[in-house]
């Protein structure tokens, strides 16, 4: 506490740390490094030495879970399964949003008149649809790429609408000025100038289909990630059930990186940083 | 109303809604063809209303507006606008194809074109920038490529709504100059809106004066008959400036004290 | 002569100023009457719907949910349920929240907190507090606490988060200015830094509050005898499509409330302390 406070009085013009050159790029790198390594270390030792019980893994039994797992085809087989789902619903789900996002956004009516039902049916936790879906889709891979479809939907749709919004009424007098009709002025005004929000709503919706997928898998699957993570509990396999969170994570975090990095080198033009 | 200008203002009021106030009301203006006519006032009085009643983006409630004869319904490319800030630039375009943009929904042929927007290029000085994005040009160059889009319309009539009005001074007074220049060129009818009493004694062949909002109408239409090309701060100069000054004060104090 | 389409796509987008667009705005505009409309023909819609559907159990209307929901309040159901849902949250978001308004002040002004907290941040970002629901029943049983546990969990993540983010965001001329003025570290961090970060804490807030339902419904769902997650789960086993519907539409209802709160908590008391809409 009296280090906060020894912090707070040294600071002089802005809310800068107590090590003086801790802004540097290279020394965040490093700080990051070592908190991994640090922890990693305290979760051997936590694990290995203090507790000591088939409730927590250490990081060597998880690795060597992983190793053992991905070795025999089947970690493979759940994340194949995972990706599946997630890259039909996300991307055809995102196809819908972008479509009724535009629709919705430049036409005050349609917009008017689907309003109130979307305002109530955002706050509808998504998992909550995977029961109805499942009586009437079954516990296969419909019922879950319609659940990541419609999440997506809603979150590109939302975005997507933002954007119009946020259009500056300029843009479209100019073209006006120019005797740009329409139908032209949506496909060369709006459009280009919406695609930094749909581009965000798609990632969004990445990360958000990720959450609603592990849920549906645990709660009506036999293939999968969530899967893995919950049918493990029932053999005490705690390694496996840390195998499959750290790979849920790396791989939510790769999709994510991969995305925006593609997205931001090829639509930089269109503000999408 | 005198019926031989390029743009007539004929008893043009507006307002927004039925209950809300007045902006404008019984506007009557008459510019010649050919003319640099910059309206000046204080802020809020509805200068930029006016020029969007002339544009086509609003219809006046009551009055009419002409332009050489016609009513006014719709914005056309005989009357583009220049805009104030870097809005209506298109973000995704370089700045050829920004310029390039005001003529692809007229027909011309391709190579046409291409000449106009490079004889634009040439006019405003942004050789060599042409192929820049808007977010790697600064303010003033900005500026020029929403000029430049303008005149490559060649549209007889260019509205420009304080357009200088986000660059820095320095920058500032060089467009004032290339502008006066390329007017100087061409027989365009302009109109102007600033708050910059300096810019409409340099530019302008006559200055419309607002009083202070809201119902506001023209106070006075002074003409600034100094020869072109002209100087800063000759006597003059000066004296134009002053009595422009008197009459703007006056309104700029009421608009202050207006609490709307 | 422009084409209809023309005018009417005018009319629709508000600009354009043909008679016949003029006119059609007007009927349209009034936008009351497309804000109840809407809802009206869905309901209608809805109906339809289900009484062509073969089989009725499998898809109920409007009016056989709506019965449902009475034999639910009746019996008494749908409120233990209820009461059940929101205790875990309550608890869950109140603890998470404060600690992760802590946390999240104390990432944001030291930097060397926050570096150190940067990996775990940005990966477990991808990780939502259901996956980790196998551990937490493991640790905590099937009781209230792994369920606690977990709404606490991810309340905290979004929570300090999005005040790292705030604190990160305060202009540098305020907190100059506040030092031009000569006050005390202590005087900075209760009159600038802590109002300054309010919004964002509020804005953390309602999200984790839309994550906490999420994760409390499957968490009731997989390993509770209680709850709105539980009674959905029950429902399904029962085919009840109209009381799982029920289920729902309740949840919707309580989310939405909750965010009313917290937004009318911010707006009316802190409207001018938030600068973000």
């Amino acid at each position: 506490m009296a280090v906060l406070f020894r912090t707070l009085r040294r600071e002089r013009q802005t809310l800068s740390g107590w090590l003086p050159n801790v802004s540097a790029p290279t020394t965040a790198v490093g700080l990051a490094v070592c908190s991994v390594v640090v922890g990693l270390a305290l979760w051997q030792v936590l694990a290995g030495w203090a507790m000591r019980s088939p409730l927590f893994p250490t990081p060597a039994e998880t690795v060597h879970a992983f190793v053992r797992h991905a070795a025999s085809g089947k970690l493979l087989g759940d994340v194949n399964a995972s990706m599946a789902r997630l890259l039909i619903g996300w991307s055809v789900g995102g196809l819908w949003g972008i479509a009724l996002g535009l629709a919705m956004g430049a036409f005050r009516p349609v917009r008017y008149y689907f309003e109130p039902a979307i305002q109530f049916l955002r706050f509808i936790p998504g998992i909550a649809w995977i029961t109805p879906f499942t009586v009437w889709w079954g516990v296969g891979e419909l019922s879950k790429v319609m659940l990541i479809l419609y999440t997506s939907t809603f979150i590109v749709m939302l975005n997507t609408m933002m954007g119009v919004f946020a259009l500056p009424p300029a843009r479209i007098r100019a073209a006006r000025c120019f005797e740009a009709g329409p139908f032209d002025i949506f496909f060369h005004v709006t459009l280009p100038s919406t695609v930094p929000f749909i581009v965000t709503g798609l990632r969004i919706s990445m990360g958000n289909s990720f959450m609603i997928l592990v849920a549906a898998e645990m709660l009506a699957s036999d293939r999968g990630l969530g899967f893995l993570i919950f049918n493990s509990r029932s053999y005490l396999a705690t390694d496996l059930i840390f195998v499959g969170i750290i790979t849920l994570g790396a791989l939510g975090l790769a999709s994510d990186f991969v995305f925006h990095s593609l997205a931001a080198r090829l639509l930089r033009r269109y503000r999408y940083r | 109303m005198v019926w031989d200008g390029s743009i007539v203002f004929d008893k043009v009021s507006y307002r927004f809604e039925k209950d809300s106030p007045w902006i404008i009301k019984d506007l009557d203006l008459a510019i010649a063809e050919g003319g640099f006519f910059v309206l000046i006032g204080p802020s809020g009085c509805g200068k930029t209303t006016a020029l969007n009643l002339l544009a086509g983006f609003d219809k006046p409630t009551q009055g009419h507006i002409h332009v050489r004869g016609e009513s006014v319904v719709r914005p056309g490319i005989d009357r583009v606008v220049v805009f104030q800030g870097e809005d209506s630039l298109y973000p995704w375009l370089s700045a050829q194809d920004n310029i390039g943009f005001g003529l692809r929904f007229v027909r011309l042929p391709a190579d046409e074109r291409r000449a106009r927007v490079r004889d634009c290029i040439e006019m405003v000085g942004l050789a060599g920038h042409e192929h820049k994005y808007p977010d790697q040009l600064s303010g003033g160059m900005k500026q020029r490529v929403q000029l430049a889009r303008a005149l490559a319309c060649q549209s007889p009539i260019l509205l420009m709504d304080e357009p200088f009005g986000a660059v820095d001074a320095q920058t500032r007074s060089i467009l004032q100059d290339q502008l006066a220049r390329i007017c100087q060129e061409s027989r365009r009818t302009i109109f102007f809106i600033t708050h910059d009493i300096t810019e409409a004694v340099l530019l302008a062949d006559s200055v419309g004066v607002m009083r202070a909002g809201p119902a506001s109408g023209l106070k006075a239409v002074i003409p600034i008959s100094i020869p072109r090309p002209r100087h800063r701060w000759t006597r003059e100069f000066g004296q134009m400036y002053d009595q422009l000054h008197e009459l703007l004060a006056e309104e700029a104090l009421k608009a202050l004290v207006n609490v709307r | 002569m422009r084409g209809l389409a023309t005018m009417a796509v005018e009319a629709a987008t508000g600009e354009g100023q043909g008679a016949a667009a003029r006119a059609l705005r007007r009927v349209l505009s009034v936008r009351w009457v497309l804000y109840v409309a809407g809802p009206i023909t869905m309901l209608g819609a809805w109906q339809y719907a289900s009484d062509a559907f073969a089989t009725k159990q499998l898809f109920p209307g409007p009016s056989e949910t709506f019965r449902a929901f009475a034999r639910l309040v009746a019996s008494k159901q749908l409120a233990l349920d209820t009461l059940a849902s929101l205790r875990r949250i309550g608890l869950g978001f109140a603890i998470g929240s404060i600690s992760g308004f802590l946390v999240g002040l104390t990432a944001g002004y030291v930097p060397l907190v926050r570096h150190l907290l940067y990996p775990y941040i940005h990966f477990l970002r991808f990780i939502s507090a259901i996956a980790w629901l196998s551990m937490a029943l493991l640790w905590f049983g099937t009781g209230e606490t792994g369920k606690v546990a977990l709404i606490t969990y991810t309340t905290t993540f979004v929570v300090m988060v999005n005040v790292m983010a705030g604190v990160a965001s305060i202009p540098v001329n305020r907190l100059r200015s506040a030092r031009c003025f000569g006050a005390t570290e202590w005087q900075i961090f209760a009159q600038v830094v802590l109002p300054s970060t309010l919004g964002y804490f509020f804005d953390g807030a309602r999200l984790a509050m839309a994550n906490s339902f999420a994760t409390v419904v499957t968490a009731e769902m997989l390993a509770a005898q209680s709850g709105l997650g539980y009674l959905i789960l029950v429902s399904r086993q029962w085919l009840a499509v109209d009381e799982i519907f029920v289920g729902i539409i309740v949840l919707g209802i309580l989310g939405w409330l909750t965010d009313r709160v917290l937004v009318s908590l911010t707006d009316n008391r802190f409207r001018r302390h938030r600068l973000r809409s």
